[in-house]
């Protein structure tokens, strides 16, 4: 993936056949001191015609109904490996659609029908390589990676840290809780990272929250 | 209404009202971010966050709408799927959790049986979300010789439940979605069990036969 450099913004691309929400999402993006739009299409043709030609997109900010649909584009974003974050960006919030955004390597979903700020820091978000998603998706979270084994040994301290980290928490308020240090937080993601063989927080929710539902 | 009119307003509504709230919203937005670094006068700053605000509460009360009458499209999709959406929206629109689990549920559904299966369980979320008072839900929906079955399941207040042996119901008015969920069962030849009890938490299990008569009526079709 690309990743902005620390002083540079993030490149936005946004892709919608909307041309009013293009144009309200730009001003509002433009206004950002970490973001910019770097491009806009009106379909997914021409989406991949110009991520072809130029990958230097961070983000593509895709909508769904329009000519090649969004999830369509983004399975040929994918599949042609083209190094960019996808946010998803539709009105309806429907199970299909959210499935399909994970299954096809999207990393956010955005709604039209809520603030379009919540649309802006999901773009933050999701350049840096964070997952967005409504918390129904964690049904369909699942590694890409099979664990390690089917329990592994987690200490009693790790099983604390894995249940504050899938109550949303960040390391900053998990060792606050714990009393210890962000450090120690850091120390024990680290080994249950290698023990549920995930890469990830997101992963390991999603590890979390397989193992415990109800039998 | 055919589901066609149906998928046309919600579509009609999706292309304009949404669109133009939103960039409303994004634009108002931007001219909020301007002007923060301004000083301008707080009763006008006041006036653009309440303009934002009724924008807002729109695009809310649109998602609902979308979500109520987006036709589920019973025909084209499995029931997994189906039921899946069902689950998703539940989750959005009330903030609870619901556990599904789906185990060997066949490609190949009835319709008459896909829209029953849907409705008993929308009815049982809901007055699970209404009267359980609580927050977690569990679903199971599987397969099994010769038959598709739903559980739905919650550890709330429960409630003594009428009988469905034709015993007259002093509750009947309270309990009219419990006997619409047995009555659209039984039309399907299936069973239809609830177990619940004060203090108990209520547990609903469907089963519904794979095999149906062709004149068994889809009921109230696609519509919502």
């Amino acid at each position: 993936m690309n990743s902005p450099t620390p002083a540079g913004k993030v490149r936005v691309l946004l892709a919608d056949d909307h041309a009013l929400v293009t144009e309200g999402l730009r001003a509002l993006i433009d206004r950002q001191p970490d973001m910019e739009v770097v491009q806009i299409v009106q379909d997914g043709h021409e989406l991949i015609a110009f991520l072809e030609r130029s990958p230097a997109v961070d983000v593509a900010v895709i909508d769904v109904q329009m000519p090649l649909n969004g999830l369509d584009a983004l399975a040929e974003i994918r599949r042609r490996g083209f190094p960019v974050h996808v946010l998803i960006l539709t009105a309806f919030a429907d199970g299909e659609s959210i499935q399909k955004a994970l299954q096809h390597g999207a990393e956010g979903f955005a709604l039209k029908t809520e603030s379009p700020n919540q649309t802006i820091e999901a773009i933050r978000q999701v350049a840096q390589g964070r997952l967005v998603f409504p918390r129904a998706a964690q049904r369909w979270m699942l590694p890409s990676r099979e664990p390690a084994s089917s329990s592994p040994e987690l200490s009693q301290r790790e099983v604390e840290v894995l249940e504050k980290l899938a109550r949303g928490l960040p390391n900053a308020e998990i060792a606050a809780e714990l009393t210890v240090s962000e450090n120690t937080v850091r120390f024990h993601l680290k080994n249950i990272y290698e023990k549920l063989n995930v890469t990830n927080r997101t992963e390991a929710v999603a590890w979390y929250f397989r193992e415990h539902r109800r039998p | 209404m055919t589901e066609e009119e149906l998928a046309r307003i919600v579509l009609d509504i999706h292309d304009g009202p949404v669109q133009y709230l939103f960039s409303a919203l994004s634009l108002l937005t931007g001219v909020q971010n301007d002007l923060a670094e301004t000083d301008v006068r707080a009763d006008v700053a006041a006036r653009l966050a309440q303009v934002g605000m009724l924008l807002e509460s729109s695009l809310y009360e649109i998602k609902y709408f979308l979500g109520t009458f987006r036709p589920p499209e019973f025909r084209r999709r499995k029931l997994v799927s189906i039921i899946e959406g069902l689950v998703v929206q539940h989750e959005e629109w009330t903030g609870s959790t619901v556990h599904l689990e789906t185990d060997s549920v066949p490609d190949e559904v009835p319709l008459a049986v896909k829209i029953a299966v849907y409705r008993v369980l929308q009815e049982a979320l809901s007055n699970a979300n209404r009267h359980a008072g609580v927050a977690e839900h569990w679903v199971r929906l599987w397969g099994e010789a010769g038959n598709v079955c739903l559980e739905v399941a919650d550890d709330g207040r429960g409630f003594d439940p009428p009988a469905f042996d034709g015993t007259p119901d002093a509750q009947f008015v309270d309990h009219i979605g419990l006997h619409g969920m047995h009555d659209r069962v039984a039309l399907l030849n299936g069973t239809f069990k609830l177990e619940s009890s004060p203090g108990l938490g209520t547990k609903v299990t469907v089963s519904l036969p794979l095999q149906q008569q062709a004149s068994v009526d889809a009921g109230d079709g696609d519509a919502p």
